[in-house]
């Protein structure tokens, strides 16, 4: 009885992961800023005052013009709705990003950390040569092969990022296979693939979660300056990088044209940041 | 220190030609055809299309496309353009050094706006200039340098008529190219130069240093950054990397005609020989400049000494 009146006082008050995240400021100003952004995104059809192609006979009008909170460009279209709508591209461009480079670098991680041997000397003499390239020129090369656009650069950021979660899940699985109840469960006679899925893949999953929270800003930043130089989103698409094309040949005449998308652009990576960061201060037990 | 710097050479070699092997896998295993690409939408008979093949190597098996790219590598041939018709070595080299101009500008930009924001930072913890300091720095690292690019010539081209708007000439031509590639690494640097610094001004000998009434400035300078540098060291190598690639974009907003924009030029093309090449180019400086940085760990700090 003392024995247990003992162990529930030291037992630590385990708080939910999401009361946890809500106590830290940042987390907090992401959410804040992210969740209105990915609702007008989602609901930009509905919620968007005008369709993103749809043209006024008023050309560059300013922010705060009657009926264009945020102006028009030069041909009349409408900036907030074209924002709105560009983010369901943007936005988008992150999450698959991630997720590709995530999902594909995990498994390769797990195979060479729990196989090691000639299997991880080869995956990781291959992913230690795709170190040696900046990401975004991987990402050229990619764009190279495949031509462009933006589910090509989907597919190239998203290869570019793999060694990043290859490397991560391997250290996680050499140290999760060494693990006592790692052993005793082989001892016990479980098949690796079952160890791998049961024991090794759910122990990994939490440092992956903590980079992929931040590679998702990374991911929107580098899709946008792929567009932004014409090899992602087609020029005149609503999608934010393209829109800063467009609006270079416009920047005398309309500031806000340059403007508007960027701040945009600077939101949605600063708020994903915050959460990633606060994420990672949440579940790395080394950090705070 | 002799055997250490062998064995980093030996790796380093290794890495470059994986580097290079991978670059022509990647190139050549995949879908799309660079004759197709070369010819665009032009019908052309399929004797002329065989012969276009034949004339960019195309028609040879795939190990001995890559014996003969090897070959030539080693003899310092990057192959010829499939546009320009031109060396691609001489693409290069005329393009090289505008990229340099342009990176070693915005490593001035980083190094002269982050470490010491970073330092003082430190120095005030807690206070407001530190929460001034690590908000911008995270504004900075959320904001996109080409973004950057164009507010600054938005203000100091277009309204102030400070500077010119794009193009390539004098210093004035690599102020705001340098700026907004730098910005980025500024806030990088910032914080981890902070941080850094955070850890070792919590160490005993820093405690001693004060206590024996050391100038507070002597204890931060000379004995603090000297430790603290040594991780930011790292950082900058690998920012070399995030700057290569950053000079694609910012090379493109400024009109500057570097590998940059050649390398967006080749891959917009599918110039198979010139993307293969400049890519070889960026990669063999990103990692020259890592060893480099490895190798000056132990002339900041000589605790550091490598064992074999």
């Amino acid at each position: 009885m003392v024995r247990a009146a003992s162990a529930t006082t030291h037992r630590p008050k385990r708080a939910t992961l999401l009361a946890r995240l809500l106590r830290k400021p940042g987390f907090v100003f992401g959410a804040l800023v992210i969740v209105p952004l990915v609702v007008a995104a989602v609901f930009a059809p509905q919620l968007a005052p005008y369709a993103p192609d749809s043209m006024d006979a008023e050309r560059y009008l300013p922010p705060g013009s009657s009926g264009h909170w945020l102006g028009t460009d030069n041909v009349g279209r409408d900036i907030l709705s074209r924002i709105m709508h560009g983010g369901r591209i943007s936005l988008l461009v992150g999450v698959v990003v991630v997720g590709i480079g995530a999902t594909v670098g995990s498994v390769l991680g797990v195979v060479a950390g729990y196989l090691r041997g000639a299997v991880d000397n080869v995956i990781m003499r291959v992913m230690d040569v795709m170190l040696a390239f900046p990401d975004i020129l991987l990402a050229l090369i990619v764009i190279t092969m495949l031509g462009p656009g933006i589910f090509n650069v989907m597919i190239a950021l998203g290869v570019a990022s793999v060694p990043v979660y290859t490397r991560l899940a391997r250290g996680a699985t050499l140290a999760v296979r060494e693990l006592e109840f790692v052993e005793a469960s082989r001892a016990l006679g479980t098949d690796s693939l079952r160890l791998l899925f049961r024991h090794v893949l759910p122990n990994v999953f939490q440092p992956v979660l903590v980079v992929a929270s931040l590679g998702v800003a990374t991911a929107i930043l580098a899709a946008a300056g792929l567009s932004f130089i014409g090899l992602g989103a087609p020029p005149s698409t609503a999608e934010w990088g393209a829109m800063l094309n467009d609006a270079r040949n416009y920047m005398r005449r309309a500031w806000w044209l340059a403007t508007m998308p960027g701040v945009t652009i600077t939101l949605a990576v600063l708020a994903i940041s915050l959460l990633g960061e606060a994420v990672r201060e949440v579940l790395d037990p080394r950090i705070g | 220190m002799a055997r250490f710097f062998a064995q980093r050479l030996v790796s380093l070699i290794a890495v470059l030609v994986g580097t290079a092997t991978l670059v022509f896998l990647m190139l050549h295993l995949t879908p799309g055809d660079p004759a197709r690409a070369l010819l665009g939408n032009r019908p052309v008979s399929a004797q002329a299309y065989e012969r276009l093949r034949a004339e960019l190597g195309l028609d040879a098996s795939l190990p001995t496309q890559f014996m003969k790219y090897a070959s030539k590598l080693v003899r310092g041939d990057l192959g010829t353009s499939y546009f320009t018709k031109r060396p691609v070595v001489e693409e290069v080299a005329s393009r090289f050094p505008i990229t340099v101009r342009l990176m070693l500008g915005a490593m001035f930009v980083a190094l002269a706006i982050g470490v010491p924001a970073g330092i003082a930072a430190a120095a005030r913890f807690g206070g407001a200039f530190d929460f001034v300091v690590m908000s911008l720095a995270t504004l900075g690292v959320s904001m996109p340098g080409f973004w950057v690019g164009l507010m600054l010539i938005l203000v100091f081209s277009v309204q102030l008529g400070w500077l010119p708007v794009a193009g390539v000439g004098g210093v004035a031509y690599y102020v705001l190219p340098a700026i907004a590639l730098g910005i980025g690494s500024a806030a990088v640097l910032a914080r981890l130069t902070r941080s850094s610094m955070l850890d070792v001004l919590r160490t005993d000998y820093i405690r001693t240093a004060r206590a024996k009434g050391a100038w507070p400035n002597r204890v931060l300078l000379g004995h603090a950054f000297r430790n603290a540098f040594i991780p930011v060291l790292t950082v900058i190598g690998l920012q070399v990397g995030g700057l290569l690639a950053g000079a694609v974009v910012i090379e493109t907003v400024f009109a500057l005609p570097g590998l940059g924009r050649l390398l967006v030029q080749g891959v917009s093309s599918r110039d198979y020989p010139l993307v293969q090449g400049v890519a070889l180019i960026v990669s063999g400086v990103y990692v020259l400049v890592n060893f480099a940085v490895d190798l000056l760990y132990s002339v900041i700090n000589p605790r550091i000494r490598y064992v074999a």
